[in-house]
């Protein structure tokens, strides 16, 4: 599953999840942001242990060309 | 003569056979661009085989080589043997001797050796496993600079994901390095690169679509091409796993075990029986 909204918000998700999971080693972050062909939403990959109140969707084929 | 220790110790010492060393596919075969496997291809090569995150803490270890193939051992007493831990690869090394090593600096798309404490393991040796959606890893290797005709050798597996790719580019979805395996609207396999002699677990292997190589791809895979490549030395066309580096929802990267690109055409069957004689893929 994914969180949608802005791309901010996809970014800061990322941080959070980065932050909590202290990685390292080769490892820099979490997810990418994924942004939608038309370039107008963006995405980024719930982690199982971390919640936010952003939507929750599946990713179709509409999102990729 | 007198007979002293030292020259009964010297003819002792001469008498001795020394076991016979170690002789990897690179050993044999040289002219390797990049060269990554769970198993050592050199003699001579003495950095680690991969780097693994275990998903516990995030910690990250180097795992080397127990007898040329890869410390699984050690690997797993890393990882641990519970029902939550897993193993992440996130750095394949080269031993090519060029340092192109394959990374995935992102967790959630580094291909996993370790599900739920157990290795991964593909006709009985370990396999770099894509999780079905967004896996792929990447280097700085441009198959285009150098010598532009190279000698492909893969072992591979699709998983149950129907948008594959081999060897895809960092950021370019115009140029790829190698086959798509997809089950989008698109029929194109290679893009900018010229495959010839191509052979999928010692046959000859046609295909002409993106479905065929779905269809053919389902086990694990020993594949051999000729490729000349003719896309250009941008780094937006490095060399990695999986279609775009930069575009992770769209074609994953595939099952892998091995994979060889020398700067040369020669000896490609001589070269895939001996891939095939460790594999034992056919």
């Amino acid at each position: 599953m994914y969180y949608t909204g802005t791309k901010i918000e996809c970014e800061n998700y990322d941080k959070l999840v980065t932050i909590g999971e202290d990685y390292r080693g080769s490892t820099l972050n979490w997810a990418d942001v994924v942004t939608h062909k038309d370039g107008s939403r963006f995405a980024i990959l719930k982690h199982e242990d971390y919640d936010c109140n952003m939507q929750l969707i599946e990713l179709t084929s509409e999102w990729y060309d | 003569m007198i007979i002293t220790n030292q020259n009964i110790i010297g003819s002792l010492q001469r008498g001795v056979s020394s076991a016979p060393s170690f002789v990897g596919l690179l050993d044999t075969y040289s002219g390797a661009a990049v060269a990554y496997s769970l198993r050592k291809l050199k003699d001579g090569y003495a950095g680690a085989c991969i780097e693994v995150r275990r998903s516990l803490d995030n910690t990250t270890l180097n795992v080397g080589f127990v007898n040329n193939v890869l410390d699984v051992a050690a690997m797993s007493a890393f990882v641990g043997g519970g029902n939550k831990d897993n193993g992440f690869v996130s750095k394949w090394y080269d031993q090519g001797g060029n340092n192109k090593d394959m990374v995935s600096s992102t967790a959630s798309r580094q291909p996993k050796i370790v599900a739920d404490g157990v290795l991964l393991l593909e006709n009985g040796k370990p396999i770099l496993t894509s999780d079905g959606s967004t896996s792929g890893m990447t280097s700085d290797y441009i198959a285009d600079s150098g010598i532009s005709a190279k000698g492909l050798f893969i072992v591979t597996k699709r998983n149950s994901s129907t948008n594959q790719c081999i060897l895809g580019s960092y950021s370019d979805g115009n140029n790829i390095n190698y086959v798509f395996d997809s089950g989008s609207t698109s029929t194109s396999v290679n893009l900018n690169v010229a495959v010839t002699s191509q052979k999928l677990n010692g046959s000859a292997w046609v295909y002409s679509n993106r479905s065929d190589v779905y269809t053919d791809l389902i086990g694990q895979s020993i594949i051999s091409a000729n490729a000349v490549y003719s896309f250009g030395t941008n780094t937006a066309d490095a060399l990695s796993l999986g279609y775009r580096y930069t575009s992770p929802v769209n074609f994953e990267m595939t099952n892998m075990q091995e994979l060889v690109i020398f700067e040369n055409q020669t000896d490609q069957a001589a070269k895939e029986t001996a891939i095939n004689s460790f594999y034992n893929a056919y």
